[in-house]
């Protein structure tokens, strides 16, 4: 059993030296759908980036009326926060809102010498409330005009609301996206899956010759079958290693395009080797099944002898 | 009747069709002893290879029995086949020679797909490749030999697992005159090891020079078995 193992592995490095070319005709494939596969990946995260970028810019800037309470605003904040409709809630207290009211307007003179007119601050405290979704805005402002709380409120910024028609666009437009890039990305594995399989099957077609022969002189469909099954696994395991290796430069030279493009901190490089790992597994496990499957397919009818 | 129990091969009453219906063999009936040295002859397309791929289980026959060193193999399953092939050695017209193996490693393959150990390898290879006498040439491949070289690579592989037969199927038909001789003295020779083989054969000088026994195929039938005979048609 187990010197008709190593035998199957030494007769699959045997293969791939012996037959070269052809090895590296296969690789090349293989590697050129992988690089393409993962490019889709970066694709698919760039354009979910580009969407969130933007759902980032839409707040609920809600300020509450000068003599509401540090602690109403808490208590309103909590259970705010248990809506799931709700992402992040960020709380601005009138210190913090005056600082920033003086900073925004640090140019304007007229509102400089009527704020130091003031003795108090006339502003006060405020949540910035993002919800997870463009359409839950809506919702969340309901949350504010309930009663006990709508009297305790200045003034809301709806920045959703004047962007409203612009978001529902937004939201449209974003959806086609993700549609059509699922569609994309299905009609690209299934070349990809195609090709691969294609090119498996012509690489054991030019040894069928031998597998009849293998099968004449008494081998087994196990031992014929052994060393293309480790041969499948060799082939992922370094067209794997070969896409990643690949990539990293690749990915250097797109980014400060992106960088460029996406005005928050997003950074392809990062997310390129943070993410490594589960690329890299993802891409093997993937390649190996469809090169077992192309080798186990083309194989059959060849071992029929 | 001729026949003993001590039969080696034993076609009784084979047919074999092949789709959509042409019959390559009608109702053969043919018994080998151990040691024999038969040529099968006749004319092409009268079925002598498919006689031959019956014994190696390449085909199984339509109708009738076929039994190898009494085993019954006439609906052999797949996975027995390569127990079967590793007690039969054969050869073939074009040397059916792994091109990206070396001529040590051609033979060698035989013995490592019954699981031989490496120790024994070592050992047989080099002897077979003595009696077939390419003791220089084991690392070439085989396209850097002759035809006759080629040849002697197949016979070698073939008795490497030491088969008691041997069928050899036109193995000289694509040789000169030359190598055809060294070939078939080659197979007397292996025949005086006590080995059975089975020649099909349309050379009549080598049929004749032989003086063994000569069954003649005709349209699919054995029209004639003779004890020391000579090429008919
Ligand atoms: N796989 C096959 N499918 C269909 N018909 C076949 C097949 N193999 C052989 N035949 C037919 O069976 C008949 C016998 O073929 P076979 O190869 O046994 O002849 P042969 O005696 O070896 O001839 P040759 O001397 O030319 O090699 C022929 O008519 C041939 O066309
Ligand atoms: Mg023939």
């Amino acid at each position: 059993m187990l010197i008709s193992f190593i035998r199957i592995i030494k007769f699959a490095f045997q293969n791939f030296w012996r037959n070269i070319w052809l090895s590296i005709a296969t690789l090349s494939i293989i590697v050129l759908t992988l690089i393409s596969i993962s490019s889709l990946i970066f694709v698919t995260v760039l354009t979910n980036e580009a969407i969130n970028s933007v759902k980032q810019l839409v707040d609920l800037n809600v300020s509450f009326k000068p003599e509401v309470t540090l602690e109403e605003v808490q208590e309103i904040e909590v259970s705010l926060r248990e809506l799931e409709q709700v992402s992040t809630t960020v709380f601005i207290s009138k210190t913090e809102a005056l600082k920033e009211f003086e900073a925004f307007h640090k140019d304007e003179e007229l509102i400089q010498e009527s704020l130091k007119e003031l003795d108090e601050n006339p502003l006060g405290h405020a949540l910035v409330v993002k919800a997870k979704n463009l359409e839950d805005y809506p919702f969340v402002l309901t949350f504010f005009q309930e009663e006990g709380r709508e009297d305790k409120i200045q003034e809301f910024n709806k920045n959703f609301e004047k962007h409203e028609v612009i978001l529902e666009k937004m939201a449209l437009v974003t959806k086609r996206v993700r549609e059509l890039a699922l569609a994309i990305s299905i009609v690209f594995v299934l070349i990809a899956v195609l090709i691969v399989f294609n090119t498996i099957r012509i690489a054991i077609y030019t040894h069928s010759e031998e597998i009849s022969i293998m099968k004449l002189v008494g081998a087994s469909n196990a031992f014929v079958r052994g060393p293309f099954i480790f041969e499948s696994f060799w082939y992922a395991f370094i067209a794997t290693a070969i896409t990643l290796a690949l990539l990293y430069p690749l990915v250097n030279v797109v980014n400060p395009y992106i960088n460029q493009f996406f005005s928050s901190n997003f950074d392809l490089v990062t997310y390129y080797t943070q993410n490594i790992v589960w690329i890299g597994l993802y891409e093997f496990v993937g390649m190996l099944l469809l090169n077992l499957v192309a080798t186990s397919v083309a194989l059959g009818k060849y071992l029929d002898v | 009747m001729w026949y003993t129990k001590n039969t080696v091969i034993v076609f009784k009453g084979v047919s074999k069709k092949y789709p959509p219906n042409v019959y390559a063999l009608k109702d053969a009936t043919l018994h080998i002893k151990p040691g024999e040295f038969v040529s099968i002859v006749g004319q092409s397309g009268v079925g002598k290879t498919t006689m031959a791929k019956l014994i190696t289980a390449e085909q199984s026959p339509t109708k009738g029995k076929i039994i190898i060193g009494g085993w019954d193999i006439s609906r052999i399953k797949n996975r027995a086949k390569p127990i079967l092939r590793r007690q039969i050695g054969v050869i073939y017209q074009d040397f059916k020679l792994l091109p990206r193996k070396t001529v040590y490693e051609n033979i060698a393959f035989a013995l490592q797909v019954s699981g031989f150990p490496r120790s024994k390898i070592v050992k047989i290879v080099p002897q077979v490749v003595k009696i077939v006498g390419l003791e220089e040439k084991e690392e070439r491949f085989p396209k850097q030999l002759s035809g006759g070289e080629k040849q002697r690579v197949a016979i070698a592989r073939a008795l490497a697992h030491r088969p008691k037969v041997l069928v050899a199927d036109e193995p000289t038909g694509n040789l000169d005159t030359v190598n055809t001789n060294e070939i078939v003295d080659l197979l007397l020779k292996i025949n005086g090891f006590g080995t059975t083989v089975v020649l099909v054969t349309h050379n009549r000088e080598v049929v004749n020079g032989l003086k063994k026994r000569v069954v003649t195929l005709e349209e699919g039938e054995v029209v004639s078995d003779q004890a020391h005979g000579k090429y008919m048609i």
